[in-house]
C-alpha cells in the first residue's frame, strides 16, 4: 500500500485525480463517507473520471455518460465497453492508502503513460 | 410469446434491445436493419476512426460476451408499416408481425446532389470526390480521399462537418475551406461560443468562407465536379467535397403508414415516445416534445425510455436530463447542455475566449439559467446538468 492524499484533500461527492502513480488514478469520497480508487482514464476515450459525477456509487463520465461502478470498476452501457480498474483503498488516521491493482489498466485507443 | 420488434440496428435500436433484456423482458426481440453491420458508433466516423486511430471492431456497440438472445435481421430495410396490424412489411412482400414495434431508423444526411447518390461520383480521376459521413462505407470512401495534400472543401458548419474538415487537417490536407451559411460556425450557440469555436479552426489553418449558402456542386469547363458553387455565384474549389449540410430523420418508407410526422419527417411521439397503440419511436427519427433530435446521448435515453416503457409502462422516469450533445474539433472537447430560444443573455463564467476553452451560462430574459456550453470544461459541464435536471411528467395512461 502507498500513501496516495490525506482525507482532507477530498470532497465529499468529488474525485481528485492523482498523477504520482502511472497510469493516473480518481480518488473519491462519497456521501456515506466511503473513499474510493479507480483508474482515472475512461476506457471508451481520454477523459478524467475525476471531473465526472457521482451518484449511486457509481462515477458517470463527464464526456459521454458510460457509468462506472465504484466497486467492481464495471462499465453500465456504452459508449464504454470495458470497465475500469479498482484499487484497494484504507484510509488510517486521516491519510489515504491504496494498493494498486495488478490487472493490466483498460486504456483508451491512443492513451500511454 | 411476446415479440419486440425494432426498426433500426443503430444506437437507438441496440439499447432498446439491451434495455429490455436489462429490465427482464424474456420475451422475442428482433431487430431488423438495413444495414449489413452489427450495431456500431457513427460519432467516431468523423473523428477517431476517419483519422484511422481506432478500427471498424472498435466501432462495436456490443460489448464482447454480451448474450442479448436477439433474432438480428441484418441488410432487410423494412419498407412499410401496418399501423393498427402491428405488422412491418418488406420488400420482398414478407411481413413481420409484433406485440410492440420500436421504430429506431435514425436519420440520414441531406445531401448536394438529388435524388441519386450515384449523381455524387467517388471515382478517382474523375473530378472532385464528394461525400457524405453517415456510415462506416462514407467513412471509408473519405478516408481514402484524404491523401495528403487534398484541397478539402466542407459544404456546412455543423458539428459533423467541423469535425470532419478538424480530421482531414490532421491527415494532411494541403487546405481546407468550410462554407458557413451563417456569418459564423455554430451561429446558434451565440456569439461569443460561434467565436471560440472560429478561433479553434483558424489557429489550426482551417479557412472559414461565411454567408456562403451552398447551391450545388461546382463544375470545371470539361463538366467534372471541382468543389461547390455558392447561391451568389461565388465558387470554392478543391479535390474533395465533404457535405455536412445536416440530416433528416430515415422515414420515407412510413409515408404510407398514416403516423404524423414533423415537417422536417420525425415521428410525433408523447413524453413516453409513443407515436400510437404499439408503436413506440427512439432517437434521431423521433420527435419527443420539447426534444430536439440528432444527438447520440438523447437517443440512448429515448431508447431506455421505450424499453421501461413496454416492461412497465406505468413508471414514469423521476426526472429529465437537459439535452446534451458533444463533438471533438482538433482534440478540445466542445459541450453543450439546455434548450436555447436565442434571446438569452450569455455570460463566460470560466476558462476564455481566446485560449478557446469558455465555459458559457444562457440564461433567459428572467435570469434563470437555460443552458451551458463548455469547451474542454468537462467537470463545469458535468455538474451543470447534473443540477439542471427537471422532474419527469407523470405518465399518461397506456392507450389500448
Ligand atoms: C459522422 C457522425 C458524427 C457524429 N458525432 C456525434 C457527436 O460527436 N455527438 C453527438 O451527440 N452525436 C453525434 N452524431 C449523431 C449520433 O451518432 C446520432 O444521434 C445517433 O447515431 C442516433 O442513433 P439512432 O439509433 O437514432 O440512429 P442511427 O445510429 O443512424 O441508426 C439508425 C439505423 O437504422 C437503419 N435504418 C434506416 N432505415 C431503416 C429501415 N427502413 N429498416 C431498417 N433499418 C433502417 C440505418 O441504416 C441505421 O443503421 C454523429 C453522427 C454522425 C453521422
Ligand atoms: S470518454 Fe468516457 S464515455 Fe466517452
Amino acid at each position: 500500500m502507498q500513501r496516495i492524499c490525506s482525507l482532507s484533500d477530498l470532497t465529499e461527492d468529488e474525485g481528485i485525480r492523482v498523477e504520482s502513480v502511472t497510469p493516473p488514478i480518481a480518488v473519491f469520497l462519497t456521501s456515506e463517507g466511503q473513499v474510493h480508487a479507480i483508474d482515472d482514464t475512461c476506457t471508451h476515450q481520454n477523459a478524467s473520471l475525476a471531473e465526472g459525477w457521482l451518484e449511486d456509487g457509481c462515477i458517470e463520465c463527464p464526456l459521454h455518460d458510460s457509468r462506472f461502478s465504484l466497486r467492481t470498476g464495471a462499465a453500465d452501457a456504452p459508449p464504454a465497453k470495458l470497465p475500469v480498474r479498482v484499487h484497494r483503498v484504507r484510509v488510517d488516521e486521516g491519510e489515504v492508502y491504496v494498493e494498486l491493482s495488478s490487472e493490466a489498466p483498460n486504456l483508451p485507443p491512443g492513451v500511454v503513460y | 410469446m411476446a415479440r419486440v420488434a425494432i426498426v433500426g440496428a443503430g444506437l437507438a435500436g441496440y439499447t432498446t434491445a439491451r434495455t429490455l433484456r436489462d429490465t427482464g423482458y424474456d420475451g422475442e426481440i428482433v431487430v431488423v436493419g438495413a444495414e449489413s453491420h452489427r450495431p456500431y458508433d457513427r460519432p467516431a466516423l468523423s473523428k477517431s476512426y476517419l483519422a484511422g486511430e481506432i478500427d471498424a471492431a472498435e466501432l462495436s456497440l456490443e460489448t464482447a460476451g454480451e448474450r442479448l438472445d436477439v433474432d438480428w435481421r441484418l441488410g432487410t430495410p423494412a419498407t412499410g408499416l401496418d399501423v393498427p396490424g402491428r405488422t412491418l412489411e418488406f420488400a420482398d412482400g414478407s411481413t413481420l408481425p409484433a406485440d410492440e414495434i420500436v421504430l429506431a431508423t435514425g436519420s440520414a444526411p441531406r445531401r448536394l446532389v438529388e435524388p441519386a447518390a450515384s449523381a455524387e461520383p467517388d471515382v478517382p480521376g474523375r473530378g472532385a470526390s464528394v461525400h457524405v459521413l453517415d456510415t462506416i462505407e462514407h467513412a471509408d470512401a473519405l478516408r481514402a480521399a484524404l491523401v495528403p495534400g487534398a484541397a478539402v472543401v466542407v459544404a456546412g458548419a455543423g458539428f459533423v462537418g467541423l469535425e470532419a474538415a478538424a480530421t482531414a487537417l490532421a491527415l494532411g490536407a494541403a487546405s481546407v475551406t468550410v462554407a458557413c451559411a451563417g456569418s459564423a460556425p455554430l451561429g446558434r450557440f451565440g456569439a461569443p461560443a460561434s467565436a471560440a469555436v472560429r478561433t479553434l479552426h483558424e489557429r489550426r489553418g482551417v479557412r472559414f468562407v461565411t454567408g456562403a449558402r451552398v447551391a450545388g456542386l461546382g463544375r470545371g469547363a470539361d463538366g467534372l465536379p471541382n468543389g461547390v458553387r455558392l447561391d451568389d455565384g461565388r465558387r470554392i474549389e478543391g479535390s474533395v467535397v465533404i457535405v455536412g449540410l445536416g440530416s433528416v430523420p430515415d422515414t420515407a418508407w412510413l409515408a404510407g403508414s398514416g403516423l404524423a410526422r414533423t415537417q422536417h419527417g420525425a415521428i410525433v411521439c408523447d413524453e413516453a415516445g409513443r407515436a400510437a397503440p404499439g408503436i413506440h419511436a427512439a432517437g434521431d427519427c423521433a420527435a419527443w416534445p420539447g426534444s430536439y433530435g440528432g444527438h447520440w446521448t438523447l437517443a440512448q435515453e429515448q431508447a431506455r425510455e421505450v424499453a421501461r416503457d413496454i416492461v412497465t409502462p406505468t413508471i414514469a422516469p423521476e426526472f429529465r436530463n437537459p439535452p446534451y450533445l458533444w463533438s471533438d474539433q482538433h482534440g478540445a472537447r466542445l459541450q453543450f447542455a439546455g434548450r436555447l430560444r436565442g434571446d438569452e443573455r450569455i455570460s463566460l463564467e470560466a476558462g476564455s475566449l481566446d485560449d478557446s476553452d469558455p465555459f458559457l451560462v444562457y440564461r433567459d430574459p428572467q435570469g434563470v439559467e437555460v443552458a451551458a456550453l463548455g469547451i474542454d470544461q468537462g467537470r463545469l459541464m458535468t455538474r451543470w446538468r447534473k443540477t439542471h435536471r427537471t422532474p419527469a411528467a407523470p405518465r399518461a395512461a397506456v392507450a389500448a
